[in-house]
């Protein structure tokens, strides 16, 4: 195969994969502690999430995600930028946990491909 | 978009509107403690799915408490807020056998977690429409007239409240009833029972105006079926819920 046809093929499989996630819509949900997501069956993802801190300051915020935690930092009165929580997960159920380390509440939102 | 009822016809020939509309004020409603815009005339978009009236009418409503959290500022904001939100409901719903997704207090309980319990959903109920409209403007604190609604769009809405009805100005029937967003209301006078009150409500599903005539990737149903503005008008019919008017409205807790 010519590279010139590489390449063709190459676009032609890339335009396919953009295509599939075109049609994958993203729920954005709040986030509420011990909340469970039902994930698209056969789709490999990873969930994203955001916070945002209601008090005045930043506001450590640990996230449990399919029993791994992370700690994010919350900006006060913004929303963080969406963060990519691992690990990547297939179709399933799969609890969330939002736990603020500061004496002020945090929102977060959740966005993934649901089932 | 203002929406102009039978008594507002008189509008049309009322000089300060003219001025007013003329100043270009119509794109977003200004508040007037924190200038903070939320979008209802000009710019505003419809509800996103049509059945997200409850959604969008409870963000828009928040929007106007003015809590920097939840400041939508943008139409965008305000849509994003409103799909949020009804992803609440549904999970309320979906893991509640005795209620639904229509159940009023199924939204209080989602304002109370969206919010985390910074603000309550009040739900009021009312027999007689004449209280129902007294309630309705010491809430909004906004007694407005066909001649003095357009004060409304250049200063903007102090507080909105929600009500379901089952139509809304000439062509906007719901059946299974439509919560609007009400931000103002003349109670000055009592009516009898088949006359309503004069109000300016933001409706997220005005139909026939053809909804949008362009198609971007982000659209959502609603944006093809609905436009979305401030209706004043005192043309409407207030859902019955067992002989009863409903009100909803957020207290700051």
């Amino acid at each position: 195969m010519t590279f010139k046809r590489k390449l063709v093929a190459a676009v032609f499989v890339a335009s396919l994969f953009g295509a599939e996630h075109a049609h994958a819509a993203d729920t954005i949900s709040p986030i509420v502690s011990g909340m469970v997501i039902d994930t698209k069956e056969d789709l490999l993802q990873q969930v994203e999430v955001r916070v945002k801190s209601l008090g005045p300051g930043m506001c450590s915020t640990r996230i449990t995600f399919a029993n791994e935690s992370t700690h994010l930092g919350a900006p006060p009165l913004v929303w963080s930028n969406w963060f990519k929580l691992s690990p990547a997960v297939s179709g399933g159920a799969y609890s969330v946990d939002l736990s603020p380390e500061c004496d002020g509440d945090v929102i977060g939102e959740i966005k993934y491909v649901a089932d | 978009m203002l929406r102009i009822g039978k008594r507002s016809r008189f509008l049309g020939a009322n000089p300060t509107l003219g001025l007013l509309r003329a100043g270009g004020f119509g794109i977003v409603a200004i508040s007037a403690a924190h200038a903070q815009p939320v979008p209802m005339y000009e710019g505003a978009l419809p509800q996103a799915y049509t059945n997200t009236c409850q959604s969008q009418s409870l963000m828009l409503a928040l929007a106007l408490e003015q809590h920097p959290a939840f400041d939508f500022a943008t139409a965008e904001e305000l849509r994003g807020a409103e799909v949020s939100f009804r992803q609440l409901v549904n999970s309320i719903d979906a893991n509640d056998d005795a209620r639904t997704a229509a159940h009023h207090t199924v939204w209080r309980d989602a304002i109370a977690q969206y919010t985390l319990q910074h603000f309550s959903l009040e739900l009021e109920y009312f027999d007689d429409t004449n209280e129902w409209a007294a309630r309705v403007a010491e809430l909004t604190q906004n007694r407005v007239s066909a001649s003095t609604a357009v004060a409304t769009r250049l200063l903007g809405a102090k507080k909105a409240v929600m009500t379901s009805l089952s139509s809304l100005g000439d062509g906007n029937d719901y059946a299974d009833g439509h919560i609007v967003s009400v931000i103002g209301i003349d109670d000055t006078s009592v009516v009898r029972s088949n006359e309503r009150h004069f109000l300016l409500a933001f409706n997220g599903a005005i139909k026939g105006a053809g909804g949008k005539m362009s198609c971007d990737a982000t659209d959502l149903p609603g944006d093809e079926r609905y436009s979305a503005g401030v209706t004043a008008t005192n043309s409407y019919t207030l859902k019955d819920w067992n002989d009863q008017y409903l009100l909803m409205w957020l207290k700051a807790n």
